[in-house]
């Protein structure tokens, strides 16, 4: 009886404060949808780190007879000698190099040409332009500083090149990106905070008599606040909802539709999918009801007395 | 029923007490006329009883409970024995004349088949069955009193409290509004009146405790108070 009761105050309330309810749920879809957006370009950067790390090498390219302008490279195009000198130390490297294979000019020719096919400037490139190399894969890309401090300027050694050091430019703006979603979701919780607490404000003002009544006659605290709470708490989880939502629309044509099954792998950028809006929509929806909840009962306790 | 014992209220530390030691009984079944200017400290009075204040020195007691050491999680409790009426009625004006009675009912869980019984035992006991399904802007203001009277007396509470009930009312609507609160003395229920309406308390002939600048100035019973009155020649 009672909770028929307090369902029907709350319909009532909804429907005599909508403008203000309808503000609420704005506000709270508004800064759920910066915080899923941030969670997501986290997951993003994490998934994509470990996608591309996995596949990263450091390449140790030999020296070419042209490239003499180079220190290391001054007697000319490396020699057997430098070559095996070089190999053994990156076999003395132990277990941070997992995986080592040597790439001669030719193969990497080959390789090029066939890339760059139907390419202009295929015909500038002549078959022994390009250096050999050994290539290294790394048990912990995380150290690749290491190998390339070991290499850099060893006799025979053209240059030492890490493919991380562009993927983490990328890195770096969907970190940038990320924390910027996040930190305008923390000023939209913020928001949400100050308008959940004025809309208690109002509402509770908007209907003193009511509450006076309440108080008069008997009622518990509970019974006096939980209307007001389920108001509130309603309009944040719907909009965390609605949230949820755009989220998916986001990933699902905004990320997936541009980026995933495009590219040579089919996995250029994009990593995430629908699947992980599914992850992070419950955190959002609880998020959003424990706030609202706490906001909600704090502002009542204060501002309508017992 | 309600015991003040050398009660004092400050709203401010320092500032001019609202109520100064007062000490006075009224007793179960009682019926009282609270009477004094304003600012007199009846209202004071009456929100020490139902712990919308706390007293700063002293003691209340009403219905067994020490309100001092009552916790605030009893408070409700306390005030589900006690009803309230108002000068200005606060009636919820979305609501009908059963809904609004029922509503006291309602936040306390009382069961569905229960309320429609007391809200009909209730109109009926102010006179106004019938105008149930009435709104108040439906009402006179008689009527409207009436209805806040029933609300107050539907969950049977044993202490009713009335704060300028008449104030807003014609003499004749006055006069049935007290009757109605003698009617409901009757059945046993206790009653504390604050008024400023002198013609009432003279032809109601009550007890009467008269209040002024917080300080208890004059407690008489029946017609105690009228004789003087008319000893000085104001009557």
């Amino acid at each position: 009886m009672r909770l028929l009761f307090i369902l029907g105050e709350t319909w009532q309330g909804i429907r005599r404060n909508a403008s203000m309810i309808v503000s609420v749920l704005l506000v709270s879809m508004i800064s759920m949808f910066f915080l899923g957006s941030g969670l997501l370009a986290q997951r993003e950067v994490n998934l994509a780190k470990g996608y591309w790390y996995d596949k990263v090498e450091v390449s140790v390219f030999l020296c070419t007879p042209d490239a003499t302008n180079v220190p290391s490279c001054s007697e000319g195009a490396v020699t057997p000698a430098q070559q095996s000198q070089i190999r053994r130390d990156l076999v003395g490297m132990g277990p941070l190099v997992e995986n080592l294979y040597y790439e001669s000019s030719a193969q990497a020719y080959n390789r090029f040409k066939a890339q760059m096919q139907g390419s202009p400037y295929l015909s500038d490139v002549s078959p022994t332009s390009l250096p050999s190399s050994f290539r290294v894969k790394l048990s912990d890309p995380g150290r690749y500083a290491d190998v390339v401090a070991r290499m850099d300027g060893q006799p025979g050694v053209l240059a030492v090149s890490d493919q991380r050091q562009v993927l983490d430019t990328f890195f770096k703006l969907l970190g940038v990106l990320s924390v910027g979603a996040v930190g305008l979701a923390v000023l939209m919780t913020v928001c949400a905070v100050l308008l959940i607490s004025t809309t208690v404000r109002q509402v509770a003002f908007s209907r003193r008599k009511q509450v006076e009544i309440m108080r008069l006659v008997g009622a518990s605290a509970f019974v006096i606040y939980v209307p007001f709470v389920i108001e509130i708490v309603l309009a944040t989880v719907v909009g965390a909802a609605l949230a949820t939502g755009l989220l998916w629309l986001l990933v699902h044509y905004g990320v997936s539709e541009l980026f995933n099954g495009r590219g040579s792998n089919g996995d250029v950028i994009a990593l995430i999918g629908t699947g992980d809006v599914w992850r992070v929509a419950p955190w959002l929806i609880l998020g959003a009801a424990m706030l609202s909840l706490i906001v909600s009962w704090f502002s009542l306790r204060r501002q309508v007395r017992v | 029923m309600i015991s003040f014992d050398q009660v004092t209220k400050r709203y401010q530390a320092g500032a001019e007490p609202a109520l100064e030691d007062i000490s006075v009984e009224i007793e179960r079944g009682e019926f009282a006329f609270l009477i004094g200017a304003s600012g007199s400290g009846k209202s004071t009075m009456m929100k020490l009883v139902t712990r919308q204040v706390a007293a700063t020195r002293g003691t209340v007691m009403v219905a067994g409970r020490d309100l001092r050491t009552l916790p605030d999680r009893k408070v409700p409790a306390l005030r589900r024995d006690i009803g309230v009426v108002f000068q200005d009625f606060r009636l919820l004006e979305n609501k009908t004349v059963h809904q609004n009675v029922a509503f006291a009912l309602q936040v306390l869980g009382v069961k569905r088949r229960k309320i429609r019984q007391l809200v009909a035992e209730s109109l009926e006991l102010v006179g106004l069955d019938g105008k149930a399904r009435r709104r108040p802007h439906e009402l006179s203001g008689g009527e409207q009193q009436r209805v806040a009277i029933a609300r107050a007396m539907v969950k049977q509470p044993q202490l009713l409290l009335a704060d300028e009930p008449t104030g807003n009312l014609d003499p004749e609507t006055s006069d049935e509004i007290v009757k109605v609160l003698q009617r409901i003395n009757k059945t046993g229920t206790t009653l504390l009146v604050a008024t400023h309406d002198q013609r009432i308390v003279d032809d109601f002939r009550q007890r009467v405790i008269e209040l002024s600048h917080g300080q208890l100035v004059r407690d008489e019973s029946g017609g105690a108070y009228l004789r003087e009155r008319r000893g000085r020649g104001e009557g």
